[in-house]
């Protein structure tokens, strides 16, 4: 039998106003609080919470993904400057770690040769492999240096010192015409006399005096022999990089590319006093080579 | 009632976003408000919601709607459960008891009972927050009744959109002889 109207309506009032009450004081109670009609409430009104959070959600990442786009150009160009900020960052820190590797190579180096140096800063250099200059400049003058003074990386010989001038002196680089290194095939011993090539694309050097009877060939290693008393003995030198022997010469033409990459070096050591070598042991890698020493 | 439930959680959804854009936070239409007084004082016999009632009558169909267009308010707006769903329904009795006697065919008589009855709605929020302890500044009834004013004065394109909407699913029902829910 269908409810009076009267009833029905009243019954409709009641819940309309009952429910959301019911619902807000289960809701405002602390959980300790709640008896068993208000955690009814809340374990019923949970899924369908998480339903229509659900779908309010996608609503609104949709409204942001696709129509609030307002700060999105203003934030791609923070973010892009701040990318370049960090990029830039990243590379003077890269930068900053090799200069720190260079040095520990340095050091390691003078440490093992046992040599009195005094380190450097390129100044002025040759800045490409394809163009010919053939002095260096570095950041250290008079009150240090002379004239003649070997000039050194971890990677090998790089000149000596030419000009000196209050702060500042010239390397004459091993590969410069005027420059002549007393040298040894590491491999074989070979002796010959390395001098710089007056090309103009290029930086490389010749050897010369090496006889025609000594066994070499294209990649040996040629270092310092220290006869002459410039240079530490057993420093890289060269690599040699073309042979040609003539019937005619007592000697092989023997073409070599610098072990220094020059454009490279950014700092130096020169070496102020070289460890006095001892007797019988002035031509040692010529006797090592040879197999005169154990 | 589906579709005015729907069109309030839309409406809920996109309103807030776009105060936000707009920072006009401090002037918040409330559009489930004025959904519901449209629901309430509706007595045109063309209506949709008048096929299911007859006049001044609660209907169980729009009592569902107004409870769910509450619980979306108070979804959406972060505030505790059932806050609003309260004040909603309390709207929705008093302009249902109140129908057959408020004239709101003009805009005027539009924007005065919808400020009305936001201010009423609001005072029911703040009563029932001031008993959980939390004390209404003279900012916040400020800004309710500025929020009260523009509700106000938004109310008559929104009663005409949702005329329309009506208008439209009683043609529905009258095609199919059924009744939509």
């Amino acid at each position: 039998m269908p409810l009076p109207r009267k009833i029905r309506e009243l019954l409709l009032a009641a819940l309309l106003l009952g429910l959301p009450l019911a619902f807000w004081q289960a809701n405002v109670k602390a959980p300790h609080e709640t008896n068993v009609v208000d955690r009814f409430f809340l374990r019923v009104s949970a899924p369908l919470q998480s339903a229509i959070t659900w779908a309010t959600d996608g609503v609104y990442r949709g409204w942001r993904r696709y129509i609030y786009l307002v700060a999105v150009e203003e934030e791609n160009e923070q973010l892009r400057t701040e990318k370049n900020r960090l990029l830039h960052q990243l590379r003077m820190t890269k930068r900053k770690v090799r200069k720190v590797q260079r040095y520990e190579k340095l050091l390691a180096f003078r440490s093992a040769r046992g040599i009195q140096t005094v380190g450097a800063r390129v100044v002025a250099r040759p800045t490409s492999p394809f163009v010919r200059g053939l002095r260096m400049r570095i950041d250290r003058g008079r009150e240090l240096l002379r004239a003649g003074l070997p000039v050194l990386t971890a990677d090998g010989l790089v000149g000596r010192t030419g000009r000196v001038f209050g702060d500042y002196a010239d390397v004459i680089l091993a590969v410069d015409p005027k420059s002549a290194v007393d040298v040894v095939v590491r491999r074989t011993g070979a002796r010959g006399v390395l001098r710089g090539v007056a090309g103009t694309d290029r930086l490389h050097c010749r050897i010369d005096y090496l006889s025609r009877d000594e066994e070499v060939k294209v990649g040996d290693l040629v270092v310092t022999s220290g006869a002459a008393g410039v240079f530490p003995r057993d420093l890289p030198v060269a690599r040699i990089a073309r042979i040609a022997a003539s019937a005619a010469s007592l000697h092989k033409r023997v073409e070599a590319t610098p072990a220094v990459e020059f454009s490279d070096v950014d700092e130096v050591l020169i070496v102020l006093a070289p460890p006095p070598p001892k007797v019988g042991q002035i031509n040692e890698p010529v006797r090592r080579a040879r197999g005169l020493t154990p | 009632m589906l579709a005015f439930s729907l069109l309030g959680f839309v409406l809920l959804c996109i309103l807030g976003p776009l105060h936000r854009l707009l920072g006009t936070e401090i002037a918040a239409i409330d559009l489930a408000l004025v959904i519901v007084v449209y629901l309430a004082t509706k007595t045109d016999d063309r209506s949709v919601l008048n096929s299911l009632r007859p006049a001044g009558a609660i209907d169980p169909a729009i009592v569902i709607a107004v409870l769910v267009i509450g619980y979306f308010c108070d979804l959406l707006g972060g505030g505790t459960k059932g806050l609003h769903a309260f004040s909603l329904s309390a709207v929705y009795l008093v302009g249902r008891l109140l129908s057959e006697h408020l004239y709101l065919s003009g805009v005027f008589p539009q924007i005065v009972v919808t400020f009305f009855a936001a201010i009423g709605s609001s005072l029911i929020v703040v009563l029932l927050r001031s008993i959980t302890g939390s004390v209404p500044t003279v900012e916040l009834m400020a800004m309710l009744a500025v929020q009260a004013l523009v509700t106000g004065l938004f109310a008559p394109p929104m009663f005409r959109l949702l005329n329309w909407m009506d208008r439209r699913l009683a043609g529905q029902d009258n095609r199919r002889g059924t009744i939509r829910f």
